[in-house]
């Protein structure tokens, strides 16, 4: 991407965000799991990072804890979220619902569900600004149809008193990120934001994002399983597995040369144009439960590259190769994995 | 070359936009077609995908096929019998031929029966099997599909969304069905798990010369598996050809604009975001 796609990770003193030894427990019958282990990275300013890993990788629970909205059986067990110079990790409850929505704002998969179906989508919206900013009602509502208006949603000016359940998904979508936006955040955290959506949707929201990301210079973390979303719009990435960073990197460099096992067998398994069904390599198994994650390296019982001895013998550290290229893997030296051909 | 096991001319099915009988009374209440003039065939051992965005009357043509809704007029002729001419007993001696399977697992078995007793339970009904034989035919079927024996006894929440569709795919095989509709079988499944599932398809369609109308809104995932692709916009097809003709040489607008909208999966070669500038 043109603009702010410098390789570099950024500094954490000058990143808008910077999440550092992120732990998330959640107590389970009388247990206590760690769901979320030792996740750090940053987002500069107009810079997408994609955190992308399967389900029950522990990436929601990353954001929800970095929104310091994690449910009450979770807990963090260690770490900080710099937001602006403050950790939000230490902050007491009535900062945090400063800073939320107006510094940093969040949306969510099911944009329907996410919206108040008991009120209109102009006072939704309106709420937002007038809590953050003062506005007075008129002036919210205005600045509501304007809002509405620019993430594209036709009649915005009639629009605004119809309820959530009368919008399509991708017009729900929209309204969600004109909330988000509406308080020019400096981070957006999006968790699957176009997954429930046609293509053509899809890309339409996606530029919507990177139109407010060059114009606010936003700093986006973009939450997603989806790899053909993630080629398409991250800078960065950070592939999660069982709850841990695996490999750390810029988008092209991950995507040409995974250091990781797990990194690369996902490539493989991308619909690439040429590829047929018999040219995708299965990884074996299934993510496994957090109950269930082995002692040592956490990909070991799925991985081709297995070693007997050296790769379950301990936990695995997440070693830097260079500023903002990091690999869990004992292995990644002496392996030579195949990423996405050129 | 044998004949065609699935042929559809012409299918037409509208659905009343306001169904309430104040609304019928008052009249005005104009039809909407969910299915428009579609005509198709299917041949054994090939797949056929039915592609569109949500609302484009896919699932619509899946239900249609399967005998599942009649349509208002047109003809599904499967394996040489006319569905339409046919009554309800003839339909249901048809019926182990043809096979569905669903986008959400949890939702397409049986909450309260075990997942051995779901793959049996066709067989009850289509087959006179002894209770045995029924039994080995489904430890054999789980074996295949790449479940253990152990499975057989568990109940859907005790397994993973993967493992379920596994399941699912051995209910369907149990009655060696012709013709599967699989109406986006693998978008609920992690990339890991799809690329299994995938491609455990492919090779039961090998194995066994099954024909699959496969039902997808994900072009990216036709492209994978398909031998040819109707593509749907508002109840009709608007393009129909074999996957390299779609893909390569698309002739209607609405099938270009969706070919656009696929993410190339290489950060080398994006387009989606190409000429975004600031409002």
């Amino acid at each position: 991407m043109e603009g702010s796609a410098l390789a570099n990770a950024v500094e954490a003193d000058e990143a808008v965000l910077a999440v550092e030894n992120l732990s998330v427990d959640v107590k389970s019958d009388r247990r206590t799991l760690s769901i979320v282990r030792d996740v750090s990275f940053t987002v500069g300013r107009g810079e997408t990072v994609g955190l992308v890993g399967e389900s029950g990788c522990g990436k929601t629970m990353t954001s929800l804890a970095i929104m310091q909205l994690l449910p009450r059986q979770a807990r963090i067990a260690q770490g900080s979220v710099r937001l602006g110079g403050q950790d939000l990790t230490s902050l007491p409850r009535r900062t945090l619902e400063d800073i939320r929505g107006q510094e940093i704002a969040m949306i969510f998969q099911d944009a329907m569900r996410s919206l108040n179906p008991a009120f209109t989508v102009g006072d939704q919206i309106g709420d937002v600004m007038r809590r953050h900013k003062g506005l007075r009602r008129a002036a919210a509502r205005k600045r509501a149809i304007e809002l509405l208006d620019y993430v594209g949603i036709p009649r915005a000016a009639q629009r605004i008193d119809d309820y959530p359940h009368m919008f399509s998904g991708g017009m729900a979508q929209r309204v969600m990120i004109a909330s988000a936006i509406s308080c020019e955040p400096k981070v957006l955290i999006a968790d699957e934001p176009t997954t429930a959506l046609d293509v053509t949707i899809q890309s339409q929201v996606l530029r919507l994002l990177r139109r407010f990301q060059l114009e606010l210079g936003l700093g986006l973390v973009f939450i997603t399983h989806d790899l053909g979303v993630v080629a398409e719009v991250c800078d960065r990435v950070a592939v999660m597995y069982a709850g841990q960073i695996v490999e750390q990197g810029e988008v092209v460099e991950l995507f040409e040369r995974p250091q990781h096992p797990y990194t690369a067998g996902l490539l493989g398994l991308l619909p690439l144009e040429g590829r047929k069904s018999a040219d995708l390599v299965p990884i074996p198994g299934t993510v496994p439960m957090p109950s269930e994650w082995p002692a040592g390296c956490r990909f070991a019982p799925r991985c081709p590259h297995v070693e007997e001895g050296r790769c379950a013998a301990g936990p695995v550290p997440l070693e830097q190769l260079r500023v903002g290229r990091t690999v869990r893997c004992v292995r990644h030296e002496e392996l030579a994995l195949e990423g996405v051909a050129r | 070359m044998s004949g065609p096991v699935l042929e559809a001319v012409d299918l037409n099915k509208t659905y009343l936009k306001n169904r309430s009988w104040l609304s019928r009374r008052r009249g005005g209440n104009e039809p909407v077609y969910a299915v428009k003039g579609v005509s198709f065939d299917l041949r054994p051992g090939e797949t056929l995908a039915v592609v569109g965005e949500s609302g484009a009357g896919k699932s619509s043509v899946g239900r249609l096929v399967l005998g599942l809704s009649r349509p208002d007029s047109g003809t599904v002729t499967f394996d040489g019998t006319d569905l339409s001419t046919v009554g309800a007993r003839h339909l249901r001696a048809l019926r182990p031929g043809m096979q569905m399977i669903f986008q959400d697992p949890y939702s397409s078995l049986d909450p309260r029966m075990t997942v051995g007793s779901s793959v049996v339970e066709p067989l009850i009904v289509h087959s006179d099997l002894s209770r045995r034989d029924r039994e080995a035919r489904a430890v054999r079927l789980l074996h295949r599909v790449g479940l253990g024996s152990g499975h057989l006894e568990k109940y859907p929440w005790e397994m993973s969304g993967g493992q379920l569709q596994r399941a699912a795919i051995a209910r369907a095989l149990t009655t060696d069905p012709k013709l599967i509709v699989c109406d986006e079988p693998v978008a609920a499944l992690d990339l890991s798990i799809r690329a299994q599932v995938l491609r455990l398809l492919r090779d039961l369609q090998r194995e066994t010369g099954v024909a699959y109308l496969f039902i997808s809104h994900d072009l990216s995932l036709v492209r994978l598996i398909a031998d040819r692709v109707a593509v749907m916009n508002a109840g009709e097809i608007v393009e129909q050809g074999t996957v390299e003709e779609i893909f390569q040489n698309p002739r209607q607008e609405y099938t270009k604009t969706l070919l656009r909208a696929i993410p190339s999966f290489d950060p080398r070669k994006r387009h989606l975001l190409a000429g975004v500038a600031p409002g």
